[in-house]
Formats: C-alpha cells, structure tokens, sequence
C-alpha cells in the first residue's frame, strides 16, 4: 500500500491541477480564443424599465400592455377561459416565432400582454432595436425587421388588418403601420418612436381616421362617412371594436334635446355570431346613410332594415360614436357608456 | 465573470478533493453512457396522411360519390315524384321514394338542389330532404358515401334552420364516421336549438358526446321551443347508453370513461384520414382554421388523441404546439397520449405545453414526471408549467414535492403562484391559501387561476365549520367584495390548529 502512495499523490495532485484550471482556468482560455460573452436572456419588461423608464411608461398607457389585464378583454374571454384568445394577447416573442409568421401562445409573464420581449426579443438573447450599440447593458443588435410591417402580421393580419393596407395607397406610398402608430416623439426622429401604439385609443387617430358629412339631397339628409386616414378599415377588425352613428331632433336653444336613435354600426362580427353582417367601413371607403327613423318593434337592434326605415326632416344632430366592445346599455344615450368615445359631431339644418 | 465562491471553497480544501475527484470520475462515466434520448422530428401530417391513404385505398377501394348530377336524369321525372312523395303516405309514400333513389346516387345533388330551394313547395322540399335519408337507409353500400359529402355541406350552408337539423339527424344514419369531426364543428357555429338537439343525437350514434351540454342547455330552458324535444332525445340517451341523466353520461364520457361504462368508439381509417387533415390545418397562418381545429378536437377522443400524439413530433413547431394544446383541451380522453407527451418533456419548445397537457390528461403516473421538472435546473417555463400540469393532476401524492419547491428561497413570483395552486389542489389547501392570496392581490399576477384554487378548497371544506361556511361564502363574492375574501381566509387560517 505504502508503494502505491507516491503513485496515488501523483494522481491526485494531477487531477487536483486540473480540477483547479476547469474551475478557474475557463475563463482566460475562453477570452484568449476570442470569444464573446453570450447575450442577455431578458425575460419580462420590467427588466427594460430599469434604463427605458420613459418608453415603458409609454408601453403602459397604450392597449399593447393591457391586451392581457384589459377589462373588455377579460370579459369577452372570460378570463382567458377562452384559450385561443391567448396566441395573440400574450404572444412569444416575435423573432422567436419567426418574422411574418403567426404568433404562438407564452407560459410566462401573461399580464405584461404584447410586451417589449415580444417586439425585442431574440432567440438566445440580446435585444433588436434600430441601433447597434454593445456599450450598453441590453446590447442592442440593429434590426430592420423590427419596424417592418411584416412584424405586426403575425397578429394583426389575423384579420386581415394588414391585408387591407396592402391593398390601399398608403401602402403604395409606403406609409406602413408604424408612421401612423410608431410616429416620432415631438416628430423629431432623433427622439426615437413612440411606443403607445395607439390607434382607437387616440382621440386624434379617431378623428383623422374619417370624415363625417351630411347633406340634403331631395329633402333627405344624406351623411356621408368616409375612411380618409386610416391605413385598414374603420374600426380596424378587432371584433369588439365598434362605430356607431346616433342621430337626434336638433333641440332649439333652451330646450331639453330629445334621445339619440341609432341609425348605423360598423363592426366585423365575430366568428360566431354568423347572422350579424360585416358594416366595417374599408379602407378609403364612403359609406352613405340614410338619417331614418325605424320601427319600435326592434328596440335595441344595430343592424337596421333600411326598407323599413322612414327619413327625418327637419334639423338634425348626428354623432359618430367609437367603442372598445360592442356592447351599449342604452342606445338612446351612447355617452353614458364609459367606454364610448364622441369622434364626431354635425348638425345639419335645412 | 468570477466563479461562485463556494466552487472556490470547494477547490481550496483538499479534504474535499477526493469528494471532487469522485464526482468529475462520475461525470465523466456519465459522458461516456448513453446519451440523453434524442427526439426525432418528422413530417408527421405528410408521412401519416399518405400512409393512410395507401391503407384506404387498399382495404376500402373508392366507392362511385358522384356529385354532380348526371345529365340523363330526367328534371321532370323527379319533380313528378317528388309531388307523388309529397301527396302520399305509407306504402305508396315509400314506392315513391324508393323510385327516387332508384335513379342512382347521381339523383342525391339534385334532391338536395330541390330541399334548398325556398321557391319551392315546403311539402316537396321535404320530401327531397326525406328521399335523401331513404338513400341512406336502404341502400347505404350505394348511396351513403355520397349523401354524407352533400349533407355535410348541407350542414354548413343551409340557411333554413330545419334543413341543417334535417342534414344532422341524416348524418346520424349514416355510419360513417368521417362526418363525425363536421358534426363537432357545428356545434362551435349552430344557433338553432333543434339542431342543437338533433346534432347531439347524432354524435351520440358515433359514440361521441361532444352535443350533450347543448342539449342540456336546451333541455334546462323551458322557453326554448325544441325544449321538449331536448328531453325527450336526452331520456332516449340515457336509456340506450344506461345512465341516469345526460349529465352523469357527459361526465362520463368527459372523465375518460375510466370504468369503461360506455362502448369503446372504434374509428374508420376514413376518419382518422379526416383527423389528419384538420391536425394539418394547425400549420395555418390563419387562426380561424387553427381555432376551429383545437375546437373540434377538445371534443374528440381516443382514436383523435393518437393522431394527435403522433403530431407532436412534427417538424412544424406550430403542429407541435398547437397538437399539445389540444391533447390537453381534450383531458381524460386523451390519456392514451400520456406517454408521447412524457417524451414531448425532452423538446425545449414544447415542453412547457406538453407539461401543462401531461396534468389535463390526467395519467397519475405522470405525477413523478412533472415533479421532476421542478427542479431548479430546468428552465423556468418548464418549471411553473410543471406546477400547472400538478395542479390539474392534483395528486396527494404531489404534496411533498411541492413543499420542497416552494421552499426554494428566492422562487420567482409566477412559479411561486403555480406551486401553490398545485399545492391547493393537491390537497395542501391551509399552506397554500396565504400565498394565493398574496398572488391575487399581485397585479404582476394572473389573479383568476388562484382564485380558482383557493375556491376549491373553500368549497371542499365549506361544511367543516362556520369559518369555512364564511370564508366559501367570501370567496363567491370575491369579485364584488376582493377584500372580504382575504379578511375571511385569513380568519379561518389563524383559527387552524
């Protein structure tokens, strides 16, 4: 035993060097060879936040944020009950998935819904941004396909937002989604882009969106709404999205206005509701409305019979109503509803 | 990049060098053995779809479906007999559809033309409708193949109520189960009460109760105008098949049938060709197509749920994805898919999915499996669907696993609200109900899922005592009251022993 002990010491001052130099030798090799050190996996915003307090506070206050924890969101899904809503409302990353394909569903960080990891995220880390810069903490790697609209198709060509932009001339003007929902801070491009994304949510996205006329013609009012600014239809084909035109006596000055009547909707209905018809106005479409009265029989109806209908004389006020659901209490008084937005108003006097 | 100081320690000490030796003479041994399984993945949906199709035409050579209508028929002819039909009954009633189909399958188009035909007589569009199902019948080797293609599209197009529940009893009589995925899928769309009803009738001739809870809905609802045909057809059910109520057979059928009270549903290779070409439409850009497929399939059953283990290791990740979806969507009566979804665990981009189905599916050995993914090794979207899996698994058994993971320090948030769950459910409810709590106050938390767990075990102890009683009624007024539920909780915690 005592012959094999210079043996063993051997051994074990062998392994013990070796040991040591896999423990603490890796590193000086491995930086030797050239080689860099492997991405950052970032796995929730909040990570982003730490240095991009500003953009994540932009992120928050638009819909991309809240599509997980929005209420109507919540409501329509019944709290995600409905799996298939989730592919979309809390996506993996994009360029995991691969750019232009459909999106698939995550298992992690739910609430934070369509996130700065969805948009930024790489496959085995690292972030894509419109820069490259390895100087600071996130390592930003330029990307292109970043503001390409080939990165929003992947949900929203779902229903067939994107295609319809393809068809319409602001594609052929190249103006794609990110200069109406992206547009410059202070519309100074060294500011970078905004990261609201808004569109319905804005005030003054909806108004630029269409124009609302009317007129007489042959003593009929006749409105006119057309989409003149959106890059897809109005509303764009979220199925909960709705636009509604009220119209009312114009009440003399002093004078109690009598209720609203409902006289058009546009909205996509959803895949189950097969017996309610697409009123979506198209992209550069005018839609011409009869203002008309209908039959008591169907109180709350939204998708009037216009043979039925009996025209309005006299001075009318006529709204244009937007809603995040599809859903009104009261139709003869859509502003009560919290979430319906006033978009436009006329009146129209012989 | 420093090495963790421990390490160093470990490096420092000679004592512990033998120890070090051992362990890197291990690894190494380790090295050397046989590597990790390796999954393969194939094109599953092609490979699989022409390998049926080679069966089908060898053991079911195609049958004559012709579809359109063949130009000797004589328009007038079946007019004439389809007025004879319509003023008839009886014997002369049945000569008369029996001259109709005597014509030869090439007549089915044109009946189905005359049945959509509002201008048409509704006696005679009846009849058309009726000659269809005779066709069936009486002469299925000849005509059945064909009928189920048109009322298929009956089905689907009919824009009068009646002929869709017409299309849906005739299906029924046609035994021929490649119609049965169709009849699912009308369920997601149908509106009319009555073909509700029928709809589910005619699943049930295939073994399928993908219809009851329509029918049960419209059976519950005294104002539906085919709620007595809802009851009558549901006491039918429950006689043929020797239960109770349609609800005590739909639980069965939905628990995977675990004392085989029901017959075993055997599939036509016709059907599973069917299958095969729903599983390829999860590779759709559209997720109209894809949401129609995980629909049927969470109505479907075991011969399903082995095409859809086969998908699981198809080249296209969203196959994959979207195939371990629906297995988990289908619950019990995917069990069969058990063991590929075990293997589906070694594919990183899936496992997260295939754990969460492994725990739907509800194979309790899956319990040791899913344990395993906890460990702090593993990726922590495996980890926190792991959890999920559990909780759906809800396993006694799962308890001490649990406790050791939640007793990691450091847990982040969303697996620390996953392993509580699973702890509730499997029977840890006391040591669970702080932290859910916690998790539903978390706006960084998904709230619903914890309030699910904490609900059942609220529910399951609501009789043990007038704390309990409050705390359930606490809980089912969460939504309105959010702080009641936790003044409740933890009144009935700190009441424990």
């Amino acid at each position: 035993m005592n012959a094999l002990r210079p043996v063993l010491g051997l051994l074990l001052l062998g392994v013990s060097v070796w040991f040591a130099l896999g423990l603490f030798g890796s590193e000086g090799s491995e930086g030797s060879e050239g080689s860099e050190a492997a991405p950052t996996v970032f796995t929730d915003s909040a990570s982003c936040a730490q240095c991009h307090e500003a953009t994540y506070a932009e992120w928050q206050g638009g819909q991309h944020s809240t599509s997980w924890t929005g209420e109507a969101v919540r409501e329509i899904s019944n709290d995600f009950a409905n799996q298939d809503c989730i592919d979309c409302h809390a996506p993996q990353p994009v360029f995991a998935t691969g750019i232009g394909e459909r999106v698939l569903p995550r298992t992690l960080n739910r609430v934070d819904g369509v996130d700065c990891i969805t948009c930024h995220a790489l496959p085995g880390g690292g972030v894509a941004a419109s820069f490259t810069d390895a100087s600071v903490p996130c390592g930003p790697v330029e990307r292109t396909e970043l503001i390409s609209v080939e990165h929003c198709v992947g949900c929203h060509n779902q229903h067939q937002t994107v295609d319809q932009w393809r068809s319409s001339r602001w594609a052929e003007q190249r103006i794609t989604c990110i200069d109406c929902h992206m547009p410059y801070r202070d519309g100074d491009p060294s500011k970078g882009r905004l990261h609201g994304m808004h569109g319905g949510s804005s005030l003054e996205n909806l108004k630029s969106a269409t124009e609302l006329r009317g007129a007489s013609e042959d003593g009929i009012w006749m409105l006119e709404l057309e989409n003149v600014g959106a890059g897809h239809s109005f509303p764009a084909d979220e199925r909960s999205r709705t636009a509604d035109i009220f119209w009312r006596p114009l009440a003399p000055a002093g004078e109690e206005p009598a209720a609203w009547t409902h006289l058009h909707r546009f909205r996509s209905p959803y895949r189950s509701e097969v017996d309610i018809p697409d009123t979506l106005l198209q992209v550069h479409e005018t839609r011409r409305i009869v203002v008309q009265r209908f039959p008591e029989s169907n109180p709350g109806e939204m998708y009037h019979d216009v043979e039925l209908g009996v025209p309005v004389e006299g001075p009318v006020e006529v709204v244009l109503y937007y809603k995040r659901s599809p859903f009104y209490l009261d139709l003869s008084d859509p502003a009560a509803e919290a979430d319906a937005v006033l978009v436009h108003r006329i009146d129209l006097r012989p | 990049m420093s090495e963790p100081s421990h390490l160093r320690a470990i490096a420092r000490r000679p004592a512990l060098l033998a120890g070090a030796l051992a362990l890197l003479l291990f690894q190494s041994c380790s090295d050397a053995g046989p590597a990790a399984p390796v999954v393969e993945l194939v094109p599953f949906v092609t490979q699989r779809s022409a390998e049926l199709a080679a069966r089908i035409n060898e053991l079911e050579p195609a049958t004559e479906r012709p579809m359109e209508p063949v130009d000797d028929l004589d328009p007038s002819q079946i007019s004439g007999l389809l007025e004879f039909v319509s003023s008839s009954s009886g014997d002369l009633r049945r000569a008369g559809l029996d001259d109709l189909i005597a014509l030869g399958p090439a007549v089915l188009p044109l009946l189905i033309e005359r049945a959509r035909d509002a201008e048409l007589d509704g006696a005679k569009r009846a009849a058309a409708m009726e000659a269809v199902d005779h066709a069936i019948l009486s002469a299925p080797e000849l005509h059945a193949e064909a009928a189920v293609d048109l009322l298929i599209d009956l089905l689907k197009t009919g824009e009068e109520p009646w002929l869709r529940s017409r299309a849906a009893w005739y299906l029924g009589h046609a035994e021929l189960d490649r119609c049965v995925p169709a009849l699912v899928l009308r369920l997601k769309y149908e509106k009319d009460g009555e073909t509700v009803v029928w709809l589910a009738q005619a699943l049930s001739r295939y073994l399928n109760f993908a219809g009851l809870p329509g029918l049960i809905a419209v059976a519950n609802d005294p104002a539906a105008p085919a709620n007595g045909l809802a009851r009558q057809t549901a006491s039918e059910l429950c006689t043929e098949f020797g239960f109770p109520s349609a609800e005590a057979l739909l639980q069965t059928w939905d628990s995977g049938d675990p004392d085989d009270a029901l017959p075993p549903p055997s599939r036509s290779l016709a059907f599973r060709a069917e299958i095969l070409h729903w599983i390829a439409r999860l590779d759709e850009y559209q997720l109209r197509g894809v949401d129609d497929a995980r629909f049927l399939f969470e109505r479907l059953d075991e011969p399903a749920a082995s095409e859809l283990a086969g998908a699981l290791f198809d080249e296209s990740p969203h196959v994959r994805l979207h195939a371990a979806q629906s297995l988990g969507r289908m619950g019990r009566r995917a069990a069969v898919a058990a063991t590929p979804l075990g293997r589906a665990l070694a594919l990183p981009d899936l496992a997260p999915t295939a754990a969460e189905a492994l725990g739907s599916v509800g194979f309790y050995q899956s319990g040791p499996e899913l344990e395993a993914r906890l460990a702090p090794t593993e990726a922590l979207e495996l980890r926190v669907a792991a959890a999920r899996g559990l909780a759906r698994l809800g396993l006694a058994d799962s308890g001490p696993g649990l406790r050791a993971a939640l007793a990691v320090p450091d847990n982040p948030p969303e697996l620390r609200q996953a392993l509580a769950e699973a702890l509730a459910y499997s029977g840890g409810g006391p040591e669970a109900a702080p932290i859910l709590l916690e998790c539903i106050a978390s706006p960084r938390l998904e709230p619903s899922t914890s309030l699910a767990a904490l609900g059942q075990w609220l529910a399951q102890t609501r009789d043990n005592g007038p704390l309990h009683a409050a705390a359930f009624s606490a809980w089912r007024d969460a939504e309105d009251k959010p702080d009641d539920l936790a003044i409740a909780v933890e009144a009935l915690l700190a009441a424990q022993p």
